[in-house]
């Protein structure tokens, strides 16, 4: 990886950095959607 | 008694005006001027221009008589004291975002979690910058040209500019060790933040048509879940940290910060982080800061690439946010207000307020505050995890 040309490893941390933002962002959605169910039971139990 | 020696030693700050260092400490004198002038009649980011402007007509004084540095630098110097105690150790970026963290209500995102992708997307800045960064660098800077590591380290802190996120950018930069980069990138981090208003509309004027800067959305008012609100930090803390371990300073303190603020027990604690340690850390931090703005450091080329490709960043942050808002409209039925997408970099609450104020100045009953509220603290955690992701992958590609 270190021998690689300074444009590849740009390219590389750009893919991958943009991929792992919306990575952990999506992880975040999903867990506002879960705590959005569960939020619409405990209301219904009431 | 060697009268001539004391005369010298006395007026030996006025000699040092009339030589060539003499005259870049001047010139210095005007850039600070410049900020405390657009601190105090322009209202822009008062609370950091000032001491950042004060700070620079310290760090730029004569040196004292027999020293190189003038007397609040140098060893024992007071911001150099405060650099070493808050910056080198990335402690003030730390302590900022836990009152950060104390003042974001993430209740409008709980109840529209579609915003949060704004925050992904607006990162899209700073990886163009980021790419166009190191072809530049080596142009604009040959002394740095076959220094690779060090055009990667500087490429990911000027990219991170575009966030709006000062203290990211520090973290990033500190983490680097880029000390002499260190002025002219914070400088334009935090000119940028407070530029919010002056960039940002231009851009998005420039890229939406009034009918889209027209569009309404609906909001449900009702307040999230105590629970969730409670749960949230915790578990964006937990998530973040597992996937980009270098985030979680960052992440942890904001998230640390919200759940002192939510969890409804720490309401003095609460307080506490959101106006005395917030004011007393920007205080200290904004003087750093002007104290990293010393002349040799400062008057160089590399300043004005960091101040325009800095500048680069944040347009196309804006950008992205933007362009995807109406990618996303292309798919859906309840259209989204573009703008919307711009509020998802990190300045908060000074983006939201913006976007609405354009919203405003389109339709007077337009209300899109809560939505672009949202895309603004998903701008906050995008940001942190961009910034996680860039020293993760830089530093892994750099064989560290």
């Amino acid at each position: 990886m270190t021998e690689l040309s300074l444009m590849t490893k740009g390219l590389l941390v750009t893919a991958m950095g943009l991929a792992g933002v919306f990575l952990v962002l999506t992880l975040f959605f999903v867990t506002i959607k879960l705590m959005q169910k569960i939020g619409v039971k405990e209301k219904k139990e009431q | 008694m060697d009268f001539g020696k004391i005369l010298q030693e006395m007026f030996s700050g006025v000699m040092y005006l009339f030589t060539l260092e003499g005259l870049k400490t001047l010139a210095m004198f005007v850039i600070a001027g410049v900020l405390i002038y657009l601190a105090i009649k322009k209202d822009y980011e008062p609370a950091l221009l000032l001491p950042i402007g004060f700070g620079a007509i310290l760090a730029n004084l004569p040196p004292v008589f027999g020293s190189a540095f003038p007397s609040a630098l140098g060893e024992e110097g007071f911001l150099t004291v405060l650099f070493n105690a808050g910056i080198a150790n990335e402690l003030f970026p730390i302590l900022i975002f836990i009152a950060v963290g104390a003042m974001i209500d993430f209740s409008p995102l709980l109840k529209d979690p579609s915003m949060i992708f704004f925050g992904a997307a607006a990162q899209f800045g700073i990886f163009a910058t980021f790419l166009v960064s190191l072809v530049l660098i080596p142009i604009v800077l040959p002394a740095t040209a076959g220094d690779n590591d060090l055009i990667m380290k500087l490429a990911s802190a000027i990219g991170i500019i575009g966030a709006a996120d000062g203290p990211t950018t520090l973290y990033v930069a500190n983490h680097f060790q880029l000390k002499d980069y260190m002025a002219p990138i914070s400088v334009a981090a935090y000119s940028y933040m407070s530029l919010v208003p002056v960039i940002q509309p231009p851009v998005i004027k420039a890229l939406t048509t009034k009918k889209e800067r027209m569009i309404r959305m609906d909001y449900n008012e009702e307040r999230a879940s105590k629970l969730a609100l409670i749960l949230f930090p915790i578990i964006v803390t937990a998530v973040a940290g597992i996937i980009v371990p270098m985030s979680a300073p960052l992440v942890g303190s904001l998230m640390f910060g919200n759940l002192i603020r939510e969890c409804g027990v720490l309401d003095r604690l609460s307080k506490t982080a959101q106006n005395e340690l917030a004011n007393l850390v920007t205080i200290l931090l904004g003087i750093t800061i002007g104290g990293t703005m010393v002349a040799d450091k400062f008057l160089r080329l590399d300043t004005l690439l960091i101040l325009g490709l800095g500048l680069f960043a944040f347009v196309f942050d804006t950008a992205g946010g933007v362009l995807f808002a109406k990618l996303l409209n292309v798919f859906r039925k309840k259209k989204i207000n573009p703008m919307v997408g711009a509020a998802g970099i990190s300045a908060f609450p000074m983006s939201a307020r913006v976007i609405q104020k354009m919203a405003k100045d389109e339709d007077p009953y337009n209300f899109i505050l809560m939505q672009s509220i949202s895309a603004n603290v998903s701008g906050q955690l995008g940001s942190i995890v961009a910034g996680g992701m860039v020293i993760t992958l830089v530093t892994m590609l750099l064989g560290g």
